[in-house]
């Protein structure tokens, strides 16, 4: 132990601290600083950065013990910086209040400053322009843009990208904080000049409400931009252990022998726990119950969890893990989907009782082989898809703990709070009321946290010591564990007449599900029933066989399989459109799905379809962009592709899907809204708290929202299949509704009217001009004994399963997309210049944070298309770094133009659908389509290639 | 993560006194960018480290008898902000694609240099730059072109009780009338645009006499076993017209000097047509500062 005298955030600091301790640990873990995140603890994603005398750093890697005498800037102090330097600085709460109405594309009415004394500019421009969203990367995000601005008070936006080249954002917001920058830089240059509030990259949209269809801020954006958020590993609990767990070391194998003696007698170690230690289910899982607690006949992936620790420190944990004796009997490993179906091959998982088969998928619709006989034109190729990694920024973590009561606390960042609580609650053979579940906030999901991970872990380790335990993944551990994108060998044949006119699609797919169900049998079915476009096609057979593997088990990932099936038919329809000689936007348009067509599954489209204008907007803009831009560099080839897609909202397939929500009014004006809906950066407190306000008739500000706690708010479901918006915001919408109508029974005795004449707003319930207060209201429904919470439990509208005569979804967005991507002839790098994108989603009730959504979105699909692959060899995760997995970074953000569409579905809050999923499908065949209209070469297997591609073009060979 | 100790010396003679020590474990640390991360992946597993952060007679960049003396501790970042390395452009280009800002700041010459990694961005320019290296130990100090440095794959000459006190580099700027104008350029390839480990690296470095090309050297990176010059290519230049054909038979014989391997990330046969490409548009790119 040495003595670390150093200055923080302008006070001195002094504590002992080990050679071996890093400064992000240190500032987090003993001095309580946890604004500053660890994202990779490998100095690859930045989010650990603050500013060491002048310096950024990133602090996950900088020795402690560097940092001797030395000024050390976090989030935390931030904002003193400014208000040290500029006392004066403006001070009205932009923030807070509501910035106006917009009125044209992204100018909003109201002048003035966004920042507050209390937040550096950059702090608050971030937060006006919607430059944060799971929150996770921000304090990493903020501390580099201002030793940036220290350094350049007027930066570029090119200047922007290479300072911020390596802070990674996995929601993609790299737009809004590229603005945001901006913005912050010319109000520092020159504080008191009035100005007007922009957000420049802000679609049109209807005319707002009071409160929705407003550019409103995140509830959460001050905490998250301040670094007060609360993530799981922010929390901590006296007497608390560190958790480990000894993941499997063979891809597949049998366990013959598991010895712990030796671990358990290391000083320090509480508890070492094995399959014998698990007291009732010795499985758990979302659909299927097939994948271990702790393993206990064999390994079936790298990441299976063999055995637990809980111990005084995590470097004792780990010491206790290496001296776990395992032996293990080595089994063939089971690679591909293809080689999985094969009868001789072994069975990784019996899990449905059909062998490696977890689910065979029929779609089915007309007669397949009448459609080709029609067909003039036959168009059939092979695509091949790998796996993919959501990289949240945020690893897991949880921590377990018991109560007073002996019940059982969870605290953890998870998609499906009441599915977690089952599953922790089934584990340990208690009842699911001896069970608490508490969301932290999320810092990004994708998908990627709807599966167990640590939850029953660290239940079963607190049970077992009687303390609280945290267990938090290294990012290598997080790669190696929880599920991916399936991996997909896709086969498509579209056969279409000389028009244009589509008249049979058949596909078969092979999608890689690894070693355990999660959901790769709903992912698959999306991927099969989205496989023949978004497009009526009358003749259709579809078979699709998700398999189990000894890979990482594959399960949800934003698009949740149509990511997948959509590459491969917009790349066929692609060629299909060239081999027509026919315009792409003709040929989409000729059989885009409309108002009473029918799509594969044999659902009629009765409302609610707006990819027509989805095309329509795209092609025209990028009409516009090509006859006013000819000239293009002359050692580049560039061009444009283009795409179309539609994805589900909602579960369907005859699931249930409900949720409900709670709203409560308080005597002080304010309404807190309540429901375990997770928050993964996507904006549901956002989008919760416009529609109780709106209801309500109260300041967007009044109201608060209460997510994910399981002993506090009613099930909101899962975060998935993009339907919060939908589902948690139509229970809160009913919810809100029904409080309405109590209050206005007492106000119409006050204001002399029937409760149906009172107007609720700005805070206010009144009729021909008298008015009464709201929270005034509140104090007399008490006092009248009124209730002053409602609960509402919403049911989506009923869907029919695949296979069944009816509508399988409830609704479905859509969008259109074109890219400008450019080629290098020599080298085979491709780059996306520019996408040009409309989104129907129904009805805009953020467009903030719609923007958010879509641009995100884009992001993420960009690295589909081109920069990501989840490389697994044999079984064995190649991919177990961020280093060795790259997503897009702020350089390869392209312009977005995004158009949004409006076509309200009428059972949605307000009319709006999902957006979470649909805005990041086109993106990838709207890149490689632009690749073959470079370059001649079609790419039929993903990621692109540069190697692959340049060889293929130099052979003059039609694919690679 | 496994305990270690950390030696943080003030002075040179401290610093090369514990390596003296002959400690098979005992590793210098330099900005650590590194080491620590290797350290944490169990890549590496010494007992002491020695941190030379706070050695001074390490720092420094002067300038003197037509030499750059550029002291060890030098971080990238650095040799971005400071006047003096001007006249180094292949040298400045590869600090400022060298991993991100954050670790430029941190990141050291001499540790890049030590870490000997085939792909170390900054090796080609400063083998293009024909630069020197400085070794020191308790009983000697030696000097050696850096050519002779590189060993194999994170081999080198340096010995366990050495450090690398600094790197020099000819001046021969514009001050002495009688040179002939100089340039250099550097380029990283990366996969799918990521800023990853390169594929391959190119830095060249001319000197020009009217329309000749006076002299050349060419270093290649990511392409054999350690960087390396592309000797054979440089000849086709050397005292040569600058002319399309020069350039296209300098950059095919470049293509075959190197031994790259296939991947993961690529192939051989791509690796090889890259430094086919880069060569030749680096030695444009020189050219076209003149």
């Amino acid at each position: 132990m040495t003595n670390l005298n150093m200055t923080v955030n302008g006070k001195p600091i002094s504590i002992e601290i080990e050679a071996n301790e890093y400064l992000a640990a240190a500032l987090r873990y003993k001095l309580g600083l946890t604004g500053t995140k660890i994202g990779c603890d490998e100095a690859e994603c930045g989010a650990c950065t603050v500013i060491v005398n002048g310096t950024p750093v990133d602090s996950c890697i900088y020795p402690a013990l560097k940092a001797q005498g030395a000024e050390v800037l976090t989030i935390e102090g931030l904002a003193q910086t400014w208000a040290a330097t500029e006392p004066g600085v403006a001070t009205e709460p932009g923030v807070a209040t509501e910035p106006g109405v917009v009125t044209e594309q992204g100018v909003v009415t109201e002048p003035g400053s966004v920042t507050t004394p209390a937040l550096h500019p950059l702090q608050a421009h971030f937060i006006h322009q919607g430059a944060l969203q799971c929150g996770y990367c921000t304090p990493g995000m903020l501390m580099q843009s201002k030793h940036l601005l220290d350094h350049n008070p007027n930066p570029t936006t090119d200047e922007i990208k290479v300072a911020l080249k390596d802070t990674l954002c996995r929601c993609g917001a790299y737009v809004a904080i590229m603005n945001a920058i901006q913005f912050a830089a010319e109000e520092m240059r020159e504080p008191n000049a009035a100005r007007q509030t922009v957000i420049p990259n802000l679609p049109a949209t209807k005319a707002p409400l009071d409160v929705i269809g407003k550019p409103l801020p995140r509830p959460d954006a001050i905490a998250k931009a301040t670094g007060a958020a609360k993530y799981t590993d922010d929390y901590a609990f006296p007497d608390m252990l560190w958790g480990a767990t000894l993941r499997a070391k063979f891809p597949h194998a049998k366990i013959l022998k598991l010895d712990v003696a030796q671990a358990q007698a290391l000083p320090g170690v509480r508890a070492v726990l094995t399959h014998h230690d698990v007291p009732g289910s010795k499985n758990h899982g979302l659909i299927y119950n097939d994948w271990p607690v702790l393993c206990y006949d064999k390994v079936r992936y790298q990441g299976d969890a063999v055995a637990i620790v809980a111990a005084d420190t995590r470097e004792i944990a780990q010491r206790a893990l290496d001296l776990i004796e395992v032996a293990y009997e080595p089994l063939p490993v089971v690679d591909n989907p293809v080689d999985a179906l094969k009868p001789e091959t072994i069975i990784v998982n019996d899990g449905t009782g059909h062998g490696n088969l977890l689910k065979h998928i029929h779609v089915e619709k007309g007669d397949i082989d009448k459609g080709f006989a029609e067909a003039d034109v036959i168009i059939e190729n092979e695509y091949h898809s790998p796996f993919y990694e959501h990289a949240f920024m945020e690893p897991e973590c949880s921590i377990g703990r018991v109560l007073e009561n002996g019940r059982i606390e969870v605290i953890c960042g998870s998609q499906i709070p009441y599915e977690d609580r089952r599953q922790i609650a089934a584990a340990l053979n208690m009842e699911e009321r001896e069970v608490r579940v508490r969301g932290a906030l999320i810092g990004g999901g994708f998908g990627g946290k709807e599966d167990i991970a640590a939850q029953i872990h660290v239940a079963l380790l607190a049970k077992a010591t009687g303390r609280p335990v945290k267990m938090l993944y290294s990012r290598h551990e997080s790669l190696v564990s929880h599920p991916k994108r399936h991996a997909t060998v896709i086969r498509v044949k579209t056969g279409a007449k000389q028009d244009g006119t589509l008249v049979a699609s058949q596909a078969t797919i092979y999608g890689d599900s690894g070693a355990y169900a999660s959901l790769g049998d709903k992912v698959m079915t999306r991927a099969a029933t989205h496989a023949a476009g978004p497009y009526a096609v009358p003749n259709v057979k579809i078979d699709c066989y998700a398999m189990y593997t000894n890979n990482p088990p594959a399960g949800a990932f934003r698009g949740f399989g149509v990511t997948q099936s959509a590459f491969a038919v917009e790349s066929n329809m692609d060629e299909l459109a060239h081999q027509l000689n026919m315009d792409p936007f003709e040929l989409r348009r000729m059989n885009a799905l409309r108002i009473g067509s029918t799509t594969s599954t044999g659902q009629v489209v009765k409302e609610s379809a707006g990819l027509l204008e989805c095309i329509r907007l795209v092609e025209q803009e990028v009409k516009r962009q090509r006859d006013s831009n000819l000239q293009s560099p002359v050692s580049k080839l560039q061009s444009w592709g283009f795409a179309a897609a539609f994805k589900n909202t909602g579960l369907g397939g005859g699931a249930p899907d409900k949720s409900a929500a709670e709203v409560e009014v308080f005597e002080d004006g304010t309404a807190e809204v309540r429901s375990s809906a997770a928050e993964i950066g996507q904006g549901l407190p956002t989008v919760l708290a416009m529609i109780t306000a709106e209801e309500l008739g109260l300041p967007y500000e009044n109201v608060r929202v209460l997510l994910s706690d399981t002993d506090l708010t009613p099930d909101g479901g899962p975060t998935t299949a993009s339907r919060q918006t939908f589902v948690t915001g139509n229970a809160a919408r009913y919810a809100a509704k029904g409080m309405r109508e109590i209050l206005a029974e007492t106000a119409s005795e006050y204001l002399d009217a029937a409760p149906a004449q009172l107007t609720f707003k700005d805070g206010y319930v009144s009729q021909n001009g008298h008015k009464l207060p709201f929270a005034e209201i509140v104090k007399r429904a008490r006092q009248e004994n009124r209730p002053t919470r409602y609960l509402h439990e919403y049911f989506a509208p009923a869907t029919k399963p695949l296979g069944v005569e009816g509508d399988m979804h409830f609704g479905f967005s859509y969008a259109a997309q074109a890219a400008l991507i450019e080629l290098d002839p020599d080298t085979g790098e491709t780059h996306v210049l520019k996408i040009v994108t409309a989104t129907d989603i129904g009805r805009a009730l953020n467009p903030l944070a719609l923007q958010g959504q879509v641009e995100g979105g884009i992001m993420m699909c960009l690295g589909n298309a081109l920069t990501e692959e989840f490389i697994v060899e044999k079984g064995k995760v190649w991919s177990d770094l961020f280093a060795k997995y790259k997503m897009p970074s702020i350089k390869h953000t392209p312009e977005i133009v995004s158009f949004i569409v409006e076509d309200e579905i009428s059972a949605g809050p307000f009319g709006a659908k999902g957006v979470g999923e649909i805005s990041s499908i086109p993106t990838t065949p709207a890149i490689t389509n632009a690749i073959y209209n470079a370059c001649g070469v079609r790419v039929r297997r993903l990621p692109v290639d540069q190697d692959a591609l340049l060889l293929a073009m130099r052979a003059g060979k039609l694919e690679t | 993560m496994r305990e270690f100790d950390l030696l943080q010396p003030k002075t040179l003679n401290d610093a090369l006194e514990a390596l003296a020590q002959n400690n098979a474990t005992i590793r210098p640390l330099g900005g650590g960018t590194d080491m620590l991360v290797d350290l944490r992946a169990r890549r590496v597993q010494p007992d002491t480290l020695v941190a030379l952060q706070g050695v001074n007679e390490l720092r420094g960049v002067t300038r003197a008898n037509g030499h750059l003396h550029v002291g060890a501790s030098t971080t990238i970042a650095e040799i971005l902000k400071n006047p003096l390395f001007a006249p180094f452009n292949a040298l400045r280009q590869a600090a400022s694609v060298f991993a991100n800002p954050m670790i430029r700041n941190s990141a050291t010459i001499a540790g890049n240099i030590g870490s000997a990694s085939p792909a170390g961005d900054m090796l080609p320019p400063l083998l293009a730059l024909n630069a020197q290296i400085e070794l020191v130990s308790r009983n000697e100090t030696r000097v050696m072109p850096l050519s002779e440095f590189f060993l194999g794959p994170r081999k080198t000459a340096k010995r366990a009780d050495e450090l690398i006190s600094s790197i020099q580099l000819l001046v021969t700027s514009n001050q002495s009338p009688v040179s002939n104008p100089q340039s250099s350029a550097f380029y990283k390839l990366g996969l799918r645009q990521a800023d990853a480990i390169s594929l391959v690296s190119v830095a060249v470095w001319l000197e020009r006499d009217g329309e000749k090309i006076r002299d050349v050297r060419i270093a290649l990176g990511a392409v054999a076993p350690r960087p390396m010059r592309a000797t054979r290519a440089e000849e086709i230049l050397r005292g040569q017209i600058f002319s399309e054909t020069n350039l296209k038979e300098s950059a095919r014989i470049a293509s075959t000097e190197c031994s790259p391997i296939s991947d993961l990330r690529a192939s051989a046969d791509y690796r090889r047509r890259m430094i086919a490409v880069y060569v030749r548009r680096m030695i444009e790119q020189a050219w076209q500062h003149f």
